[in-house]
């Protein structure tokens, strides 16, 4: 796993075809994602930009219908969650749901023991392991508060959001997804979470970036930007395609979405 | 079921029938005319004792008392063995006072939890009456101790005013124990300001049957905390009725159950707000597993002038297995104006969304399902007093997978 170059494949995506609740959302998605590139998948309501990040997470209510993700060589749809989760893959949630009771601090331990689990690596002690998240908090500005509180629970939707990515940073995936991780964010928590996934930025990782507003990517520059419309990539391009969205919109991608 | 109902009290009457003082021979042939409660009386609808037909009734020997050794069980204690007190491990604080009867038997109805109480009055031992005096604080550990047989404690505590008890109950034997059966009644009074933090804990060994019938009258500003933790036994049954009889009147009732293998827990909850600006509380939770089985059945009733009154009534489970079940039936019945009253029940599996979360963590699924499970039930814990808390821990993550993988998620 320490030998991914920079350029290595990743995630390949190939013909990804998924329903939701019977019905039709991903409709042949193509896509490779490179280590040390950070991707941005944009586009309208409903395209499929969340279906895509739990399917690759392996949310099982959801139908792969047909198609292939191949990640670091495995064929990613064959793996449970965990396993996915412990081989690397990380999913920031959109809406990371509370969970009362569960301590969050011992959550992010038993995460980040599995990963390590899985690398060969020993588990870490309390204090190796507090020494990381202490250091990952201040980064994220979070106060030690947080240590103490049930996964999630009575955070506001900024703090759930900075949660993730504090999770996010202390895992080190090697393939981040980010699912709208911006929604809701006022400029300095978008500037605190932006800090975080920038500091994951390496030649051997990948981030996704799943947004719907160009403003993230002032802070975090993608390398690509791809257009999900109606199930599949109808446009990819640099970060200025990000910004002739912003001044365009969707529409005139979607009628020419054949062309891709 | 069998030709007569339980033929295990004829059996007792045929053995021990005439050894019996005069009043407590009448009561049992009542008992036996009248017969112990079926799914048939509505306060029974969920709790099925047909399993007593094959079990010896007859009050148990005298035995030593035992119990787990990591249960915090203080040097106060009351401890009855087979529904006998035995008082050579009985040390009950000086302040308190102690009447003891043999045989006063009360009128009782023909009710159901009536004929529980008239079971109890025809083969307990004695009836114990303790007395906190006024504006004393006294703490004190009520221990039920089974080994064979039926045991029938009965005890009145009396708060006077401003007085404060910390009663911890235990029901435990020894894991080797063959089939006891309690029937225990426990009368509380609480005169005005008084104040009773009741705290339950059934860890009794699998074969058991525990039968426990609480009444408690609530006194003017008087506080009635009770809350429970039933792990244990093959089949448990605790009725808690509450009147809150004087304004100013409260009462706090919560606790968790646990049903696995094939265990049943039953809880019936009464609360009766009687006087104006009562509150009472309740909050309950259950998880049954395997072949288990459970039951909330809760009512709260309003009088007709018990204005101001402020209720809320919560039973929330958890079923792990397909052949698992809960019956809830959460009730209100109001008859006052001013009235501020919630309630509610519900019964699921985990959270398929909180499942997910964890396992994309990278948590395994069975450790995830017992985190759940566990935190699930842990949100009542956190009332109990810490040493209870952690025997009760210990026992409920020992009933779960994974127990030790989870023990540092809930902190």
């Amino acid at each position: 796993m320490n030998t991914l170059q920079r350029g290595d494949v990743i995630l390949d995506i190939q013909g990804l075809t998924a329903d939701v609740a019977g019905r039709n959302i991903l409709k042949g998605l193509n896509l490779t994602i490179r280590a040390g590139e950070v991707h941005a998948i944009m586009g309208p309501n409903g395209a499929g930009k969340s279906t895509l990040s739990q399917v690759l997470a392996g949310r099982p209510d959801y139908d792969i219908k047909g198609g292939t993700a191949t990640y670091m060589g495995e064929d990613l749809l064959a793996l449970a969650p965990e396993e996915r989760a412990r081989r690397g893959v990380f999913l920031g949630f959109q809406y990371p749901v509370e969970i009362p009771g569960v301590n969050n601090v011992y959550l992010l331990k038993a995460a980040l023991n599995a990963r390590r689990r899985q690398q060969g690596l020993d588990e870490l002690d309390a204090f190796e392991f507090m020494t990381i998240v202490r250091e990952k908090m201040k980064l994220m500005k979070m106060d030690e508060s947080f240590l103490k509180r049930g996964v999630n629970e009575g955070f506001s939707g900024g703090e759930k959001k900075r949660n993730e990515i504090l999770q996010m940073t202390v895992l080190e995936p090697t393939l981040a997804i980010l699912d709208e991780t911006d929604s809701g964010l006022d400029i300095d928590a978008l500037k605190i979470v932006s800090t975080g996934v920038n500091s994951l930025r390496r030649d051997d990782r990948a981030v996704v970036l799943v947004t719907h507003y160009q403003r993230l990517l002032d802070y975090i520059v993608p390398d690509y930007v791809h257009v999900l419309a109606g199930g599949r990539i109808v446009r990819s391009g640099d970060r200025t395609l990000a910004l002739e969205l912003e001044a365009r919109g969707y529409d005139w991608l979607i009628e020419g979405s054949s062309a891709a | 079921m069998s030709a007569r109902p339980f033929a295990a009290l004829t059996r007792v009457r045929e053995a021990i029938g005439s050894t019996l003082s005069p009043t407590r021979q009448e009561a049992l042939t009542r008992l036996v005319a009248l017969g112990l409660p079926t799914p048939r009386d509505d306060a029974f609808r969920y709790t099925n004792l047909r399993l007593l037909e094959r079990r010896d009734l007859t009050p148990g020997p005298t035995a030593p008392a035992a119990w787990p050794a990591d249960l915090p069980i203080g040097a106060e204690r009351l401890v009855y063995v087979n529904g006998r007190i035995d008082s050579a491990v009985t040390r009950l604080p000086s302040a308190v006072e102690v009447t003891t009867t043999s045989d006063a038997v009360a009128t009782f109805s023909d009710a159901a939890t009536d004929r529980i109480r008239l079971w109890n009055a025809a083969l307990r031992d004695s009836h114990t009456t303790l007395v906190v005096p006024r504006n004393t604080q006294v703490a004190l550990d009520l221990v039920f101790v089974a080994t064979a047989g039926g045991a029938y404690p009965s005890l009145t505590i009396e708060l006077e005013s401003g007085a404060e008890l910390a009663l911890i109950e235990y029901h435990v034997g020894a894991d080797d124990a063959p089939e006891t059966v309690t029937a225990a009644v426990l009368e509380l009074r609480l005169a005005a300001g008084a104040q009773l933090t009741h705290t339950l804990v059934q860890c009794a060994p699998a074969a058991a049957v525990i039968i426990g019938d609480v009444t408690a009258h609530i006194g003017r500003d008087a506080t009635y905390r009770h809350r429970s933790a039933v792990l244990g036994a093959q089949l448990s049954r605790f009725d808690l009725t509450t009147h809150l009889e004087a304004p100013g009147a409260s009462t706090a009732l919560s606790g968790l159950f646990l049903a696995d293998r094939t265990r049943e827990h039953h809880l019936r909850t009464w609360v009766h707000h009687a006087a104006a600006d009562g509150t009472s509380d309740q909050r309950y939770r259950g998880v049954a597993t395997d072949r288990g089985r459970g039951s909330y059945d809760g009512k709260v009733v309003v009088d007709v002038g018990a204005n101001g009154t402020n209720s809320a009534q919560s039973s929330k489970n958890l079923l792990l297995s397909a052949e698992a079940t809960i019956e809830t039936r959460p009730q209100l019945e109001i008859n006052a104006d001013a009235v501020k009253c919630a309630h509610g029940a519900t019964t699921g599996s985990l959270d398929e969304q909180m499942l997910f979360y964890l396992l994309s963590r990278g948590l395994d699924r069975e450790t995830a399902r017992a985190v759940l499970t566990y935190a699930f039930l842990g949100d009542v814990l956190t009332d109990f007093p810490s040493a209870v808390r952690k025997a009760v821990e210990t026992r409920a993550l020992g009933r779960l997978p994974a127990a030790d993988l989870i023990r540092g998620f809930v902190a």
